[in-house]
């Protein structure tokens, strides 16, 4: 067979294709039969060869003394700077703990918008705010936000506030809260605050109202590890006294009155993963 | 181009899951094996050991802040090249502003014409045990111009491969496959003495 000659700039050119073994079989003969006469190509061969395995060899580079620990010193600093334990509830002057799951009874407008001024504090604090529930009452407080001064769209595109909306199952809304929490939380928000909303009369609640009991006993069992305050709002008007009772008022240690945070005689520690779903059998 | 595969039983995705849930002691533990290969990428992209090292950290905790991106069928440490080069695109594209097909910084006609480095004799894997030589390969790839070293460095150095690294650093095939062959024809030029010193040392001489 004829292999027809190539140039030293040609070769030049495709020696990295040589070596990735990335040329037809027409080309890598042409050069191979270079390589045969031209001492000097071979040599760049050789060399780029041998450069490729010497950089490739884990000794090759000096990692700096203590490259390891710095690294893992500055993500330890960041991840806590922000260390706090208690945060304003904003609805009264009280500061709570995190971890606390507060109950909050409402009648009135004003009684609704003060709920929602929970969330506010947090929004210039290097906090996440989540606020959760039906689409009715969705839109009614991200309206009380807007009325306050808030750029409800500005929030949510900066990652400090997330909008959830009740459609699932007891199961399926703890991991949706799960993973919006842990997200905010990685990101690096001190705080996570969790505004959710309870009935309102135009919507029905999603999957009954067992499912709501499983879901306030599922939440006070996800925050005991994440650094977040839960503040259920309860619309006396519409909701049933059984759910008043069982949901709210049993399922939460603190509740928010109008002269602030009480503790809870109502409350019934849990006894197991959904305790108030045995109790309703 | 790799075929996508899902590794359950890898420590890796074990690590991963946990880390999701808020676990830092594991991200410390996921990230350990992988120090030298944020370093080293880093390095590339910083062009020198002090703002490398910076870098390195911001991207370690971009890292953690965007773990639950990471998919099973992508390796971790290409997942984490890709995080760095993230990091430090911004600043690097600023003190770098030449585009795609441009060589202006690639060291002109000397980079796509080798130096004479024949005949060249093989350095040896042991002579890494030598700091000079370590010194030298060091200065060698902190040499290139930024763009070249960037894609020598994820090819030659990482072992990434080049749908991975084109990938990575969002340029095309082509384009990275002529920058790579310019910056082993300048990395060749750069060690050709080391080549000469090596036939030297296995004469008597140290290197």
């Amino acid at each position: 067979m004829i292999v027809v000659p190539i140039a030293c700039e040609e070769v030049w050119r495709e020696i990295s294709n040589y070596l990735e073994n990335d040329l037809d079989g027409g080309l890598r003969a042409r050069m191979e039969a270079h390589f045969q006469e031209c001492k000097r190509c071979q040599a760049v061969l050789d060399g780029t060869r041998n450069v490729a395995t010497l950089v490739g060899d884990d000794r090759a580079f000096d990692i700096p003394q203590g490259f390891g620990k710095r690294l893992f010193d500055r993500l330890q600093s960041h991840l806590h700077a922000h260390d706090i334990t208690e945060i304003p509830l904003g609805i009264t002057n009280d500061l709570v703990p995190l971890g606390s799951h507060l109950i909050y009874f409402w009648e009135t407008d004003e009684e609704f918008a003060r709920g929602v001024r929970f969330l506010e504090p947090g929004f210039d604090a290097g906090e996440h705010g989540i606020l959760f529930g039906h689409e009715e009452a969705l839109e009614r407080a991200l309206g009380v936000l807007r009325t306050s001064g808030h750029d409800v769209e500005r929030l949510i595109e900066a990652r400090r506030l997330t909008v959830l909306r009740r459609h699932k199952n007891a199961d399926a809304t703890l991991s949706d809260i799960a993973a919006v929490a842990q997200s905010a939380q990685r990101a690096g928000a001190r705080a996570i605050r969790f505004l959710g909303n309870l009935g309102m009369g135009r919507d029905p609640l999603p999957a009954g109202e067992d499912d709501v009991l499983q879901l306030e006993s599922g939440a006070s069992a996800l925050i005991a590890n994440l650094p977040c305050v839960i503040v259920c709002m309860y619309d006396v008007r519409t909701l049933p006294g059984r759910l008043i009772l069982k949901g709210g008022l049993e399922t939460h240690r603190l509740t928010v009155c109008t002269d602030g945070v009480r503790e809870n005689p109502y409350y019934r520690a849990s006894r197991g993963s959904w305790p108030h779903l045995e109790h309703l059998q | 181009m790799r075929a996508a595969a899902a590794f359950p039983s890898r420590p890796d995705q074990q690590l991963i899951r946990r880390c999701c849930s808020g676990d830092i002691d594991s991200f410390y533990t996921l990230m350990r094996p992988y120090e030298r290969t944020m370093y080293i990428a880093a390095l590339a992209l910083a062009g020198n050991p002090t703002d490398a090292e910076r870098l390195a950290q911001d991207a370690a905790l971009s890292a953690y802040q965007t773990l639950s991106q990471f998919r099973d069928d992508e390796s971790f440490e290409t997942w984490l090249i890709g995080v760095t080069w993230k990091a430090g695109r911004e600043a690097f594209c600023r003190r770098n502003p030449v585009g795609h097909s441009g060589s202006a910084n690639d060291g002109g006609m000397d980079a796509k014409r080798p130096h004479d480095v024949s005949p060249w004799h093989e350095i040896p894997l042991q002579a890494l045990g030598n700091k000079a030589v370590r010194d030298l390969i060091a200065a060698a790839i902190e040499g290139l111009p930024a763009r070249l070293r960037v894609v020598f460095v994820l090819r030659d150095v990482l072992k990434q491969s080049l749908v991975d690294s084109g990938r990575i650093l969002e340029i095309e095939e082509d384009e990275f496959k002529s920058r790579l062959n310019m910056a082993r024809l300048q990395m060749i030029a750069w060690l050709a003495p080391l080549a000469n010193t090596s036939q030297s040392s296995s004469a008597g001489r140290t290197v």
